[in-house]
């Protein structure tokens, strides 16, 4: 069953959508070569305190350490903020979730620290571009999978594969709610979206082949064949009407 | 945070972890469980395939 909010719930699922764009956002600022991604996570934890917040993650599955995921190039996502610094001409994947009067905001976004190499831009801003795309097809009445077609379709299109072990999901009092949302799939097919569903479309894209595998971590999930990878992701309401995006930042961080 | 792909089969979740060593049983379970999920004819990943199959 995918839960369908009310308005109550709705408004505080705003609120906690902008709380974590904006923790995404004072993180992404704070991106530099030498910092370490424990530093940006620690950061990223005290962000969200400071809100009166919680993280969605820390804890999550009784094990995941960190406030925020911090995967670097060819870590795709769910990486552990330590020792690793951050270099000239990385990509840094932030994922924020926080917990905000109980209800969850999570998002995305790669960022690029100083000039990357051309190939690596063209896979962020097709990766954050086709997130765009999809999120214009969530609307009511459209089934699932024409948006997970939509995702595919692009990225592949554009020469890149999409993972497919990990999937985008529904979101709401809890981290990851009915549906799946895999970043490929059949158009015509899936669930019917109805108003008041709120859904975190995510796609991650690698550059080289679809094939990861999980660090002896147990979280941190990599490019099997160590290519770089993308990970954009906002939370998206389904209404009688446009999509409204709760995690909507206001500038791409890649410009 | 992404979540891992799992197939959902009545009132049963079962994860398809990159990890995951499957026994026969549970091979056979989510073969059927693909036929039933609203991903069914999505292709996964081979190396999921392959353990399935093999299992």
């Amino acid at each position: 069953m995918i839960p369908i909010k009310t308005e109550a719930q709705i408004e505080k699922m705003r609120a906690a959508g902008d709380l974590a764009s904006s923790v995404l956002n004072a993180v992404a600022d704070l991106i530099q070569p030498g910092i370490t991604t424990g530093e940006l996570d620690r950061a990223g934890g005290q962000f969200i305190a400071d809100a009166g917040a919680k993280s969605a993650f820390i804890g999550y599955r009784g094990t995941f350490p960190s406030h925020l995921c911090i995967s670097v190039n060819d870590e795709v996502v769910h990486g552990i903020g330590g020792k690793r610094k951050v270099n000239y001409g990385d990509i840094i994947k932030l994922d924020c979730g926080v917990i905000f009067d109980g209800w969850i905001g999570d998002t995305a976004a790669t960022i690029p620290v100083g000039i990357v190499e051309p190939e690596i831009e063209r896979l962020l801003r097709v990766t954050e571009e086709t997130l765009l795309g999809a999120l214009a097809l969530v609307t009511e009445g459209r089934r699932l999978g024409d948006v997970c077609h939509f995702i595919e379709q692009e990225i592949v299109r554009s020469g890149f594969s999409v993972v497919r072990e990990f999937v985008g999901h529904g979101v709401g009092s809890r981290l990851h709610e009915e549906p799946q949302i895999p970043n490929y799939g059949r158009k015509g097919t899936g669930p019917k979206l109805k108003a008041g569903m709120t859904l975190a479309i995510e796609p991650m894209v690698n550059m080289g082949r679809e094939q990861v595998r999980v660090l002896p971590d147990k979280w941190t999930v990599v490019t099997k064949d160590g290519s770089p990878s993308a990970h954009f992701e906002h939370t998206v309401l389904v209404t009688k009407d446009q999509p409204e995006v709760l995690t909507w930042r206001r500038k791409s961080l890649l410009n | 945070m992404a979540q891992e792909v799992a197939i959902e089969l009545s009132d049963k979740v079962v994860e398809l972890s990159p990890n995951a060593s499957f026994r026969d049983e549970q091979g056979v379970w989510l073969r059927r469980a693909r036929e039933h999920s609203w991903l069914r004819g999505v292709d996964f990943n081979g190396t999921h395939l392959d353990t399935i199959s093999k299992a």
